[in-house]
């Protein structure tokens, strides 16, 4: 598919999909959502799906996400857990401004959660950081890098020794 | 005097290897120079040793080793201990977290529900309100429109009961065909611009004399009567 087919391309721009603000807790498996295509009610559950589950599934890409529709009197969500918790939220006639808003304060992982776990990723993810609590003890371990100069010595004109006397 | 204690204590303990472990020595060439020609050959002397020295070495060094393991161990197993206390004390600390997340999310949720469940109580009612308005105000149309029409049916009736009154019945059909019989009407008159009626005896008699529309109108009512 062209990229600015079809209706709302934005949708699949990667700006707008990592601006989804639901990030689920880890143990949410799947996230079934029950709606109508007809009735005033259901209209936020439409926009919802349209507008904000390609960024859901994006931000969380181990969650099974199921939309079911005409199947339901009135529109819900329900989210099952790894432990056979289960979650109902009734979306009747609401926006999918509020819906979002309340799966956040639900279902989503809090502010503080959530920053522990990027400070965590930052330290163990980039490969360029070294010393304690990282992958490597030294820089000289990466290759390519100078060796410490207590295993093998650095090279005359690097050393002050050489570089800086008076011959 | 550096290499002297390394050659030295080299052959008795692991832990002063250390020592010997090449430093960025100055006086040092460097690793990737080979051993010099002059030095090819040259075997440097084992250092004699004695049975007994190395007996007593091996005693101590025994000894050093036995509790040097021992210490370490206490200590290791100690790091455990206290390394699975605070694991436990932690996932409790979890655990408790999580449960009051959960509930915290459960009313939360509870909340939002009760919420919407009113709403959705509060606009059915509204929508059956209106549904019953709408039945209601049909059927006073339907019923507007019965009375409308069976007044008119009424009006119709009255008139023709009216009408009845001058029908020929059964009773009075003698008179009224002698009376027919004693007024004949002839219908076969011509007409001109004027509206005046020329009758067939008036053709006959070739009588310019027009017969007024008056008098033909009262000729034409005569038999209903």
């Amino acid at each position: 598919m062209g990229f600015m087919k079809g209706r709302a391309p934005i949708r699949r721009t990667l700006n707008y999909l990592n601006a989804g603000k639901l990030i689920m807790k880890d143990s949410l498996k799947v996230f079934s959502l029950h709606y109508n295509v007809v009735g005033k009610n259901n209209v936020g559950a439409k926009e919802f799906v349209f507008w904000y589950l390609p960024q859901i599934q994006y931000k969380n890409p181990n969650v099974q996400i199921v939309t079911l529709k005409n199947l339901t009197p009135t529109p819900f969500i329900k989210c099952y857990f790894d432990d056979g918790r289960q979650i109902l939220v009734d979306i009747d006639d609401k926006p999918k401004e509020d819906i979002i808003e309340h799966l956040v304060q639900t279902i989503g992982k809090s502010k503080e959660v959530l920053q522990k776990e990027i400070e965590a990723a930052e330290k163990k993810d980039n490969p360029a950081n070294f010393g304690v609590g990282c992958e490597r003890a030294c820089i000289c371990e990466a290759y390519g890098q100078v060796p410490c100069s207590g295993v093998v010595l650095l090279p005359k004109f690097m050393r002050g020794k050489y570089a800086f006397c008076n011959k | 005097m550096f290499k002297s204690i390394g050659e030295t204590l080299r052959p008795t303990t692991n832990s002063f290897k250390l020592l010997v472990i090449q430093r960025a020595a100055h006086n040092r060439k460097p690793r990737w120079v080979p051993v010099a020609k002059s030095k090819i050959y040259k075997i440097p002397v084992r250092p004699q040793i004695s049975i007994e020295e190395k007996l007593e070495l091996q005693r101590v060094n025994n000894n050093y080793k036995t509790q040097m393991r021992a210490i370490r161990r206490f200590y290791y197993d100690e790091l455990q201990r206290e390394e699975r206390s605070l694991r436990s004390a932690t996932s409790e600390e979890m655990m408790r977290l999580e449960a009051e997340e959960w509930t915290r999310c459960e009313t939360v949720n509870a909340h939002w529900n009760e919420t919407v469940r009113h709403a959705r109580e509060q606009r059915r009612l509204q929508r059956q309100k209106e549904m019953e308005e709408r039945a209601l105000e049909r059927i006073e149309a339907t019923d507007a429109e019965l009375r409308r029409r069976l007044e008119h049916a009424a009006s119709l009736i009255k008139k023709e009961k009216e009408l009845s009154k001058t029908f020929i019945t059964a009773d009075n059909l003698d008179a009224a065909i002698e009376h027919a019989m004693a007024n004949p009407i002839s219908y076969n008159f011509a007409i001109d611009l004027q509206g005046q009626h020329y009758t067939e005896s008036d053709s006959t008699k070739h009588s310019a004399s027009p017969v007024p529309p008056e008098s033909t109108n009262e000729k034409k009512e005569q038999p209903s009567v």
